[in-house]
């Protein structure tokens, strides 16, 4: 019975889980930067460029759950908090990329993506609770 | 798999549905723009205004809410 209950859940999961999958594990074409940018510069803004989308979701993400009734108030405005946070951070990214300093932006993007996933599993976290 | 551990994957696939899925939309919008011609410095000005609407929006939600 425990191996029937088993299997009707994973054939249940299987599309939601393929679906993504799918979507996550997809390499999709980088976002075009300036081509009178040097390869550095083009991979920082590059960088930039996907956090900002990232960002995006995340904020699109909060607004649906808020309007669905899915996401607390309360925890809607501390993630959208952080997606500010994020936000001002990935701005002095570019701002470093403007006066020349690549390096520097692109460590600065890079620490940004990662905290941005974090978000991401804290609004799945949010999302499977509710 | 025990109820933890299901858990933390049905986590993994809510982030790749939800966020995932808002994602592709915002690079489709992007590749449009491109089609369109537009330059990549437009697209890079395009995005950031993109993600100042968005967080507005989602102010706005939320205050409405």
């Amino acid at each position: 019975m425990r191996t029937i209950a088993a299997l009707i859940l994973y054939a249940v999961l299987a599309v939601p889980i393929t679906i993504g999958l799918a979507v996550s594990c997809t390499p999709l074409a980088p976002l075009k930067a300036p081509t009178n940018l040097t390869e550095a510069q083009a991979t920082a803004q590059g960088l930039i460029n996907e956090a900002n989308v990232l960002l995006t979701a995340c904020a699109n993400v909060i607004a649906s759950g808020v309007k669905e009734g899915t996401m607390p108030k309360d925890q809607a405005q501390k993630h959208l908090d952080k997606v500010r946070e994020f936000s001002a951070k990935v701005d002095e990214a570019q701002a470093l990329l403007r006066s020349g300093n690549e390096a520097a932006a692109m460590d600065r993007a890079q620490l940004v993506r990662s905290l941005i996933l974090e978000l991401h599993r804290a609004l799945a976290a949010q999302a499977r609770k509710s | 798999m025990n109820a933890a551990g299901l858990a933390k994957f049905l986590d993994v696939v809510f982030t790749a549905v939800s966020v995932g899925l808002e994602r592709e939309a915002i690079v489709a919008k992007v590749r449009e723009m491109e089609a369109q011609g537009a330059t990549p410095g437009q697209i890079t000005e395009a995005i950031a205004k993109m993600r100042d609407e968005a967080i507005a929006a989602a102010q706005n939600a939320i205050d409405g809410a």
